[in-house]
C-alpha cells in the first residue's frame, strides 16, 4: 500500500474516532477501550478493518446500552422507593385526604413498573446480541414459578380472569428467574393484545421429555404470515391494528432467545381474529 | 429482639437511593447506618451491624471487593451481607463473594423486608 494511501485511510479513521469520542462521551474506560479498536492495521483488501470497525461500533453500541440501562435503573429505584413510603403514610393516615390519595399512588407505580420492564428488556436485547446473558440452571417444578407469575399478573388486570389448567410436579431444568420472565412476558402480551375478552387460560401438561405451559388468550390472534414474524427483534402488529398497540418490539424475541439458551422451545398456533396460544416446552431434569 | 435494635447498614453512592431506603427501613423500625464512600469496610467495624446491603458501584469502589474483604475479617465475618443491585447478574455475583443474599433494583417492599428478615443476624449468632 502506497504511504499516500496509508495516510488516507488513517485519516478517515481519525475522523470517525472523533465522533465516536463524542457520541459515548461520559463512558470512562469503555470509550478508550472500544475506540482504540478503530486503528487495527488494515489489510490491502479493506474488508477486515471495516470489519472491526463494524464490530466496535456494535461492542461500543451495546455497552452503550447496557450502562444507560443501568443508570436507568437508579433513579428508578429511589422513585419506587418514595412511592412505597407515600403509601406507607397514606394507608396509615387517619385523614379522609391522605387515604384518597392511595389509589393514585398504586398507578404511579404500576407505570414505575411498566417503567422498569422496558429498561430490563433494553438492557437483556444487548446481552443477546452480545451472548452475554447470564442464566443460573437448576431443577425446579414450574407448577411453582406458574403459580407466582399468575398471582403478579392478575394483579395487573381487572378485566381477565387467568385460570391454570393441569399440573406437573416433575422437575424441569433451566433458570427459573428467566422462565418467570418469559411467562410474565406470555401473559403480558396476552393481556394487551385480547382488550375485549375477559378470560386468559394456563395449561400445563407433562410430556415424555419436557413439561409443556401454554398461555391461551381470546383476542385478535395472528395472521399466519406473521406467526414466525413475531419472534423477531422490533417487529410490531402490523395490518389493520398497525400502530394500535405501544412497545418495543422485544418482548417476545427475548423470551424466545432465552427458551433457546434453556434447550427449550417458544412457538405459537393462532388464528386470526381467534385468539393465540403461546406455549414454552422445558426439558425434564435428569438425575446424573 | 426489637427492630430497632437491629442495626442495617446500607452501601451505595447513590444519594437519593440511600436517603428513600433508610426512611423505608426506618419506617419499619430499623436502626439504620449509612456509607456513601469507600470508606465501607471501616465503618462497618466499627458499627458492627446485623445485616449489609451492599451496592456493587461504589464510585470508584468495587462492591464485590468490600464484600471479599468483610468475609475475610474474622471479625466482620459473620455479618450477613446482601447485594443490592440493578445488575440482572446479581444472583451470580452475590455467589461470587459468598454473600448471603441479592436484591434487584428497584425492590418491592416486601422484598426488601422478606430478604432482610430471613438473612439478618440473630442475637444468638452474635
Amino acid at each position: 500500500m502506497t504511504m499516500k494511501r496509508k495516510k488516507k485511510i488513517q485519516r478517515k479513521y481519525i475522523q470517525d474516532d472523533s465522533r465516536s469520542a463524542v457520541l459515548t462521551e461520559g463512558l470512562g474506560h469503555y470509550t478508550q477501550e472500544s475506540t482504540e479498536k478503530l486503528f487495527i492495521p488494515e489489510k490491502r483488501s479493506g474488508v477486515a478493518p471495516k470489519w472491526h470497525r463494524y464490530k466496535s461500533t456494535l461492542k461500543s453500541k451495546d455497552e452503550f446500552l447496557e450502562f444507560a440501562s443501568h443508570e436507568l435503573k437508579t433513579p428508578v429505584t429511589s422513585i419506587k422507593a418514595y412511592i412505597t413510603l407515600m403509601e406507607l403514610y397514606a394507608s396509615k393516615d387517619s385523614h379522609e385526604q391522605a387515604s384518597s390519595l392511595l389509589p393514585y399512588i398504586k398507578r404511579v407505580d404500576s407505570q414505575v413498573n411498566k417503567l422498569t420492564t422496558i429498561i430490563n428488556d433494553l438492557l437483556d436485547v444487548t446481552k443477546v446480541q452480545s451472548g452475554g446473558l447470564e442464566f443460573n440452571f437448576e431443577k425446579f417444578i414450574i407448577d411453582e414459578v406458574v403459580d407466582e407469575v399468575i398471582d403478579t399478573m392478575q394483579l395487573t388486570t381487572v378485566r381477565h380472569l387467568i385460570t391454570k389448567r393441569g399440573q406437573s410436579t416433575t422437575y424441569v431444568y433451566g433458570d427459573k428467574e428467566r422462565t418467570s420472565q418469559v411467562l410474565i412476558n406470555l401473559l403480558s402480551n396476552a393481556i394487551k393484545y385480547s382488550p375485549r375478552a375477559d378470560k386468559i387460560h394456563i395449561n400445563i401438561t407433562k410430556g415424555l421429555n419436557s413439561v409443556s405451559v401454554e398461555v391461551q388468550d381470546f383476542g385478535m390472534g395472528i395472521a399466519k404470515e406473521n406467526q414466525q414474524k413475531v419472534f423477531e427483534r422490533f417487529f410490531r402488529v402490523d395490518g389493520k391494528y398497525k400502530e394500535t398497540f405501544p412497545g418495543l418490539g422485544l418482548g417476545l424475541y427475548i423470551s424466545s432467545e432465552i427458551m433457546k439458551r434453556q434447550k427449550g422451545k417458544l412457538f405459537v398456533e393462532s388464528e386470526e381474529g381467534r385468539g393465540a396460544i403461546f406455549c414454552i416446552e422445558l426439558p425434564l431434569y435428569e438425575e446424573e | 429482639m426489637k427492630k430497632n435494635k437491629i442495626k442495617i447498614f446500607i452501601a451505595d453512592d447513590d444519594k437519593g437511593i440511600i436517603d428513600s431506603t433508610s426512611l423505608i427501613l426506618d419506617y419499619e423500625g430499623y436502626h439504620v447506618i449509612t456509607s456513601p464512600d469507600g470508606e465501607t469496610v471501616q465503618n462497618v467495624k466499627q458499627h458492627m451491624p446485623d445485616l449489609v446491603l451492599l451496592d456493587i458501584w461504589l464510585s470508584g469502589i468495587n462492591g464485590r471487593d468490600i464484600a471479599r474483604q468483610l468475609k475475610a475479617d474474622a471479625i466482620t465475618k459473620s455479618i450477613p451481607i446482601v447485594m443490592f443491585s440493578a445488575n440482572r447478574d446479581i444472583q451470580k455475583i452475590a455467589s461470587e463473594v459468598q454473600a448471603e443474599g441479592y436484591i434487584i433494583k428497584p425492590f418491592d417492599l416486601p422484598e426488601l423486608l422478606a430478604t432482610i428478615e430471613k438473612h439478618v443476624r440473630k442475637e444468638d449468632n452474635k
